[in-house]
């Protein structure tokens, strides 16, 4: 899914936000997600010193990215892995499809992957004529609607179950339930068979090890482990940013990942891949591709600022904790990666004109850096990219007039703030002008920029500057 | 006698005079005296925050002309005070020459409660104030500046004050500046989940150290004729 | 210039398009692997037990191989289970465990000969998977599974009801244990899977369900010294 520009954000944000049904899911998810995540940090006292050691992993990561991902290459080509390069999305796309059409692919097993949603590899596959079933529970959810994933590991986080009792009813011809198990049982029953009949199975990578070649893939579910080694295809989808160093590297990630994206101590399945089987193996792919992915990744590389959100390790514990995620929902910002993280890396891969507008769509509260696993300053770079959409030659935003409005009062604001004097007269005229609309200290209604305050809330009266702050004392 | 400088904020002069007041007049019977500079009116973080950072360094400059290191700065907003400590050096990273002197005054700059408890080691100024009290901790406060025990200390000592817990407390209100009303709509969604939060604490006050939340809250509040009132923390420590 | 070349040239150039590249940190200078806590057998067992059952597996103690093989064939009659596949052992004697679960009633399939299609076919009608596990995590209930031929990795993934045979002084204090165990070279030459419980998931308004895709049960044959 691609960001369209701001027009649509706008529209989409501002319904989302009235729905109060979503604000109330949303929230109820995200406390259990905390309470699940308070209690597998408080048990585990390492928690903050292997954030410290991911974090140093990853900034080591990508200072030797190059050399990293020709090891990572040569090693898994040793062992018959076929590595393909992808410069863009379509580059992507166009690899796998030809990869399922030349092997006579009919249907395709999906495991969670956030990569393939930024491709849009499900449309571009159907149009191939090839059935891409995605497996993992929240995602048949939401792919029985016809609709992207909200959220990055919670893909179905803007249903409640009743939702989803409708959904499987009236798709699945299922006798109603909402109740999770059941629910649950349905999927495990119709996608059994997917998975035996598949001839491709295409996951995401959590970690691709330079040093042995391995890719790890981290799941709960099953799916992920099917999708690895029931096809005879295995295509697994990876930005650059996904290679490590080493093998030892991966337990500092794996102590955090599981806690902090789900308050797992470690997921139910962590399979560490290493490529096709060997000839008397029972089961395993028999083709392995890995697909690597730029996609506007080497630009967020060559920002000495932006470089940091390489170091993501897609947790989507930032989405929780944000509160503008919380009441507009994932869809709402129309990119595969939604929420906090997904507003700093959204511009890079979509193009200011497309997402420029979301760094701005932040209070810049702070409390994803919080909660950041690897500790990536969120708000510092939303700010950077604020700058970069400003001034900084990082693109244009196309704002619509009552944003617009609203920068330019800011800028005639910062440029008139170099003359307090100026300043503090203006103020004292508009005190004076405003003073006889007020109500017990509050404006319900304010002209030109200020009238987008005063359509949510009051504006307390100014005061003109006669203050104690008024006399200045030498 | 000890002398500071108080920064009044642009807000703390156009709409809350009545904070820059009372945090002069507590300062003031600490013993101290306090200065304050008209030479600056702004720091520069509505237009730092947007992203225009060419006026926003005209700004640090002006502001960093006008306070010297040498006297502290005491500053009774959280957003304020974080836009100089934390921000002041990206902003000015190509700027050697105001870089030094941001760097240089970073060390004296402190959020008003901070200033009390961790440089003054006060949590009990006399102050009196017979009412139920939410304490709000705004964002920059808590998360960039990481002050969190300092405001509660001080509430904590004001007799007759009964200080009640603000449900989901360390959430945004929604103001973020000019996003709230360059999204008016998401900014107004998280203002009311606050109101509600704020009516469920059950105080007759809620409190916050940053202008930006009190204008939100309190037009929150306001506009849904809620009889919560929003005071800034010094007017409460100002009390007697 | 290929695909790969291209791209190791964009990367070179954005590393170097920013502020200056810092050299290589020295062999050794990177986060070492956190301590294995000092635990003796005893705790690790009951750790490991505790953290298993935490995330919804069971454990089935055992002093011997034999007693192991007698509680689990009685498990699988309390689960009415009538098929089972057993993986080749690590240190237990399958071909024995396999005789004496035939003769307790279970029809066991031996996986030997059969290709990979006719094999994912009998093993997805079979109701228990049952292998020996390389090792095992006391801190997570995680056991981890190197897979080969003889105990391919859809043994604890096919069947609805998974049983691990694990030898009690195979349990290592945590994560980084097990990996300095496995190692570089071992992970490069087999596919190895960590399972930490039955299968679950939290999709539906985060609550957790357990039992989707991969087994829906988990038991665990703990053998070793049993100090009651």
């Amino acid at each position: 899914m691609e960001p369209s520009g701001p027009d649509a954000f706008y529209a989409a944000a501002a319904r989302a936000a009235a729905d109060r049904e979503l604000n109330r899911k949303l929230e109820n998810a995200s406390t259990r997600h905390f309470e699940h995540l308070a209690v597998a940090v408080s048990e585990f006292a390492p928690y903050q010193s292997e954030r410290d050691a991911a974090r140093r992993i990853k900034e080591e990561s990508i200072e030797r990215l190059d050399e990293l991902l020709a090891e990572l290459k040569q090693r898994l080509e040793a062992r018959g892995v076929k590595v393909f390069f992808a410069e863009d999305a379509a580059a992507a796309r166009d690899y796998i499809v030809r990869v399922a059409r030349q092997a006579g692919v009919r249907r395709v097993v999906k495991g969670k992957s956030m990569t393939t949603e930024e491709i849009g590899l499900n449309p571009a596959l159907e149009q191939a004529g090839i059935e891409a079933v995605e497996t993992d529970l929240g995602e048949y959810i939401v792919q029985l609607r016809r609709e992207p994933p909200s959220h990055i590991i919670t893909p179905a986080i803007h249903l409640s179950k009743e939702d989803i009792g409708e959904l499987f009813a009236e798709k699945l011809g299922t006798a109603y339930t909402s109740d999770p198990p059941a629910l649950t049982a349905v999927a495990r029953e119709r996608l059994r068979e997917v998975f035996l009949s598949a001839g491709m199975g295409i996951t995401g990578v959590n970690f691709a090890v330079a040093e042995t070649g391995t890719l790890v893939v981290v799941e709960n579910e099953g799916n992920g482990r099917f999708c690895t080694t029931s096809p005879d295809i295995h295509v697994a989808v990876m930005g650059i940013e996904k290679v490590i160093p080493r093998f030892e590297d991966l337990s500092h990630f794996l102590e955090i990942l599981a806690r902090t994206a789900t308050g797992q101590r470690l997921t139910a399945y962590t399979s560490f891949l290493s490529g096709p089987r060997a000839a008397d193996d029972r089961d395993g792919p028999r083709e392995t591709h890995l697909v690597v992915l730029d996609n506007g990744r080497t630009r967020m590389l060559a920002d000495p600022v932006l470089r940091e959100a390489l170091y993501c390790l897609r947790c989507g514990a930032c989405l929780n904790a944000c509160p503008v995620y919380r009441h507009i929902g994932g869809h709402a910002y129309k990119s595969a990666y939604p929420g906090p993280i997904g507003s700093i890396v959204s511009p890079s891969l979509f193009g200011a004109g497309a997402a420029g507008h979301l760094p701005f769509a932040s209070t810049l509260c702070g409390a994803c850096k919080e909660v950041c696993p690897v500790k990536i300053d969120i708000p510092r770079i939303l700010l950077h990219l604020r700058w970069k959409m400003t001034e900084g030659g990082g693109g244009q935003v196309a704002w619509p007039q009552a944003p617009a409005r609203v920068r330019a009062a800011a800028g005639w604001f910062a440029r008139a703030a170099r003359y307090p004097s100026m300043m503090r007269a203006a103020g004292r005229i508009g005190a004076f002008l405003l003073k006889p609309f007020g109500h017990d200290g509050y404006l319900r209604r304010m002209p030109g920029p200020f009238a987008a305050w005063t359509r949510v809330r009051d504006f307390p009266v100014p005061s003109g500057g006669n203050g104690a702050s008024g006399r200045e004392t030498k | 006698m000890r002398e500071v400088t108080l920064f009044s904020t642009c807000l703390g002069e156009e709409l809350f005079p009545g904070a820059v007041a009372a945090a002069r007049i507590v300062l003031q019977r600490l013993g101290l005296e306090v200065k304050m500079r008209r030479d600056a009116f702004c720091c520069g973080q509505a237009a730092f925050n947007e992203g225009m950072r060419r006026d926003a360094a005209e700004l640090a400059a002006r502001f960093l002309d006008t306070h010297q290191p040498g006297t502290a700065l005491v500053v009774p907003s959280g957003s304020c005070a974080s836009m100089i400590r934390i921000f002041y050096p990206d902003l000015l990273a190509d700027q050697p020459a105001l870089l030094k002197k941001a760097r240089a005054l970073i060390p004296w700059v402190h959020e008003f409660s901070e200033f009390l408890v961790d440089v003054l080691g006060v949590t009990d100024v006399g102050a009196s104030f017979p009412h139920s009290v939410t304490y709000h901790p705004s964002c920059h406060l808590l998360r960039e500046l990481h002050v969190i025990d300092a405001p509660r200390k001080l509430l904590a000592q004001v007799r007759g004050l009964r200080l009640c817990e603000l449900p989901r407390g360390t959430e945004c209100c929604g103001f973020g500046g000019l996003f709230s009303v360059k999204f008016p709509d998401i900014s107004a969604a998280m203002l009311a989940d606050k109101c509600k939060c704020i009516e469920q604490s059950g105080a007759e006050f809620v409190v916050a150290n940053d202008g930006g939340c009190l204008m939100q809250m309190g037009g929150g509040l306001h506009r849904a004729h809620s009889r919560v009132k929003t005071l800034h923390l010094a007017e409460i420590l100002a009390s007697r | 210039m290929s695909s790969f070349d291209h791209l190791i040239s964009r990367i070179r150039q954005s590393l170097n398009s920013g502020a200056p590249r810092e050299p290589a940190a020295p062999n050794g200078a990177h986060p070492q692997p956190i301590a294995q806590p000092d635990l003796g057998g005893d705790e690790l067992r009951a750790q490991f037990v505790a953290a298993l059952t935490a995330v919804g597996g069971a454990a089935i103690e055992a002093a011997g191989e034999s007693e192991a093989i007698e509680k689990i064939a009685a498990l699988l009659r309390s689960r009415a289970a009538r098929s089972a596949a057993i993986g080749e052992g690590i240190t237990t004697d399958s071909a024995s465990a396999a005789a004496r679960l035939s003769h307790e009633g279970i029809n066991v399939s031996v996986l030997d000969t059969c290709g990979p299609a006719l094999f994912k076919e009998q093993l997805a009608r079979v109701d228990a998977g049952i292998v020996e596990v390389d090792y095992a995590i006391a801190a997570t209930g995680t056991l981890v599974m190197a897979a080969n031929s003889a105990r391919p990795r859809s043994l604890s993934l096919l069947p609805p009801i998974n049983i691990a045979i694990l030898r009690s002084d195979r349990i290592l204090p945590n994560l980084a244990a097990v990996l300095s165990s496995i190692g570089p070279q071992n992970i490069a030459a087999h596919p190895v899977v960590m399972v930490t419980g039955p299968s679950r998931t939290a999709d539906i308004e985060k609550r957790i369900v357990i039992g989707v895709h991969g087994p829906k049960e988990l038991y665990v044959a703990l053998i070793g010294d049993l100090r009651r």
